[in-house]
């Protein structure tokens, strides 16, 4: 049997001949039992092939995380009613207080390297379940949890400094503040990172992460890019969401094990003000 | 502006999650990548209903077009070098030339128990000819449907299905050979 046969049978059992083909396969046919038996075994592998790649079935859960992050998408394609709707869900305006002096992200001073680094979502998330829920739980500032927020300003590789969110009026606390976060210093990246417990519920933690540098997630395919008042970057690993933003020189992530929608609406109360140094 | 029929889309494109999924899943190898891929697919298929016309075939074809697009993009991310088509196709071209003198039929195998091995013989696949043999197989679309929806011409479908069964051919020459099953090479 001829090479030409061979492709000529596995196509005429997808029956994707032209007729002046067909009819040499069918005379073939006609007088081989080989070529009957060879275009059997390539219908039976096409039917294998069927099997083995249709054992799939959609895991648990994965429908309904799709849904509604395509309901969300909905909701934020629509109109200013849905933005204003979601941030009086939210009532009380979380506000972050930049600390100007010292080079913190709004008063850094020219020639400060600000290059933008791409460590993805995962630098967030990391921190967040292995700093905030392990390594610093229980850890208190100022002698108390929690504390305000003008007292809890971060000082970090040397001179960046921040003040981190009051979120007590949407019944978070602070509890710890740290400069984890991806390299650190060591990748020019300074950061703080702060994370709250909501009152009774000790699980539900939250982190509101300040960086000296913009650091995206890696490009916008992996993500959600949207562009309300604010440019957001929202990704999700595993059950964490990181909703990132820059704002006025700064370079802010609230991250939580909160469903996008959730976590942009606190992110979206969230509003930058400039200190006026202390 | 508010788009069309805001329920239209779910309507019409989420019953096709489950076949997404499964194609992503062979596309991607992990269950964690392929409900990202399917995600965006539909994130992405969402902002451009606007721009769809549904035809003959339904909305599938172009969900499918979508995930392809997006899987290649990632892809080529991953990879920080995408090649380019047209060494692409040259490489192809070397290959199917070599391939063409020692074209292969399937061995003579009880083809009800060979699906472990048939799924690890496309898993082997390269990613270019592995979206061809996905569509082949699981939705029966004809060799046109196929080059409409991976946007590529019909010449290079049936190229890379060639390849791709030729590649299955061989691993189960290879599988009945390592089980000293009788081959038809072997029997006549």
């Amino acid at each position: 049997m001829t090479p030409d046969l061979h492709e000529l049978l596995a196509r005429y059992a997808d029956g994707e001949l032209s007729a002046e083909d067909r009819a040499r396969v069918e005379a073939e046919l006609a007088a081989s039992a080989d070529a009957a038996a060879e275009l059997e075994r390539w219908r039976s592998l096409r039917l294998a092939a069927h099997r083995a790649l249709c054992d799939v079935e959609l895991p648990a859960g994965v429908a309904d995380r799709i849904a509604r992050r395509v309901a969300t998408d909905r909701g934020f394609a629509g109109t200013r009613t849905y933005r204003i709707a979601s941030f009086l869900a939210v009532a009380a305006a979380i506000v972050l207080f930049v600390v100007f002096r010292s080079g913190g992200p709004l008063g850094r001073r020219p020639g400060v390297v600000q290059a933008g680094a791409v460590f993805g979502p995962a630098a967030y998330v990391d921190v967040f379940e292995n700093c905030a829920k392990h390594h610093h739980a229980g850890v208190k500032l100022e002698g108390s949890c929690p504390i305000a927020a003008r007292e809890a300003v971060g000082r970090v590789c040397g001179d960046y400094r921040v003040a981190v969110p009051d979120l007590r009026p949407i019944g978070y606390e602070l509890c710890g503040i740290c400069q984890c976060f991806g390299g650190g210093c060591k990748e020019g990246v300074r950061g703080v990172h702060a994370y709250y417990q909501r009152s009774g519920a000790p699980d539900d933690l939250i982190s509101v992460f300040s960086t000296s540098a913009c650091v995206k997630f890696q490009g916008c395919d992996k993500i959600e890019c949207r562009q309300t008042k604010r440019t957001y970057e929202l990704a999700t690993v595993r059950t964490v969401t990181v909703v990132r933003w820059d704002e006025s020189g700064g370079h802010f992530a609230l991250v939580g094990e909160k469903n996008p929608k959730d976590l942009e609406k606190l992110a979206e109360s969230v509003q930058i003000a400039a200190a006026t140094g202390r | 502006m508010r788009k069309r029929g805001e329920t239209a889309f779910e309507q019409a494109a989420l019953p096709h999650m489950e076949i997404l999924y499964r194609v992503a899943l062979r596309l991607t190898g992990r269950p964690a990548d392929a409900e990202d891929l399917v995600q965006d697919t539909f994130l992405k298929a969402h902002r451009a209903f606007d721009r769809f016309e549904m035809r003959e075939h339904g909305i599938r074809p172009w969900l499918l077009r979508i995930l392809h697009n997006t899987y290649l993009n990632r892809a080529a991310k991953e990879r920080n070098s995408p090649r380019t088509a047209d060494s692409e196709l040259l490489a192809f071209v070397a290959d199917e030339n070599e391939d063409n003198a020692n074209v292969l039929a399937p061995p003579v195998l009880n083809y009800e128990k060979v699906d472990g091995e048939v799924r690890a013989a496309i898993e082997q696949l390269a990613p270019e000819f592995r979206a061809v043999l996905l569509l082949w197989a699981t939705m029966e679309y004809t060799y046109q449907e196929i080059a409409e929806i991976l946007g590529m011409p019909i010449g290079t479908v049936m190229s890379r299905l060639h390849r791709a069964r030729q590649q299955l051919a061989r691993s189960l020459h290879d599988y009945a050979r390592e089980n000293r099953l009788p081959t038809r090479e072997e029997a006549s």
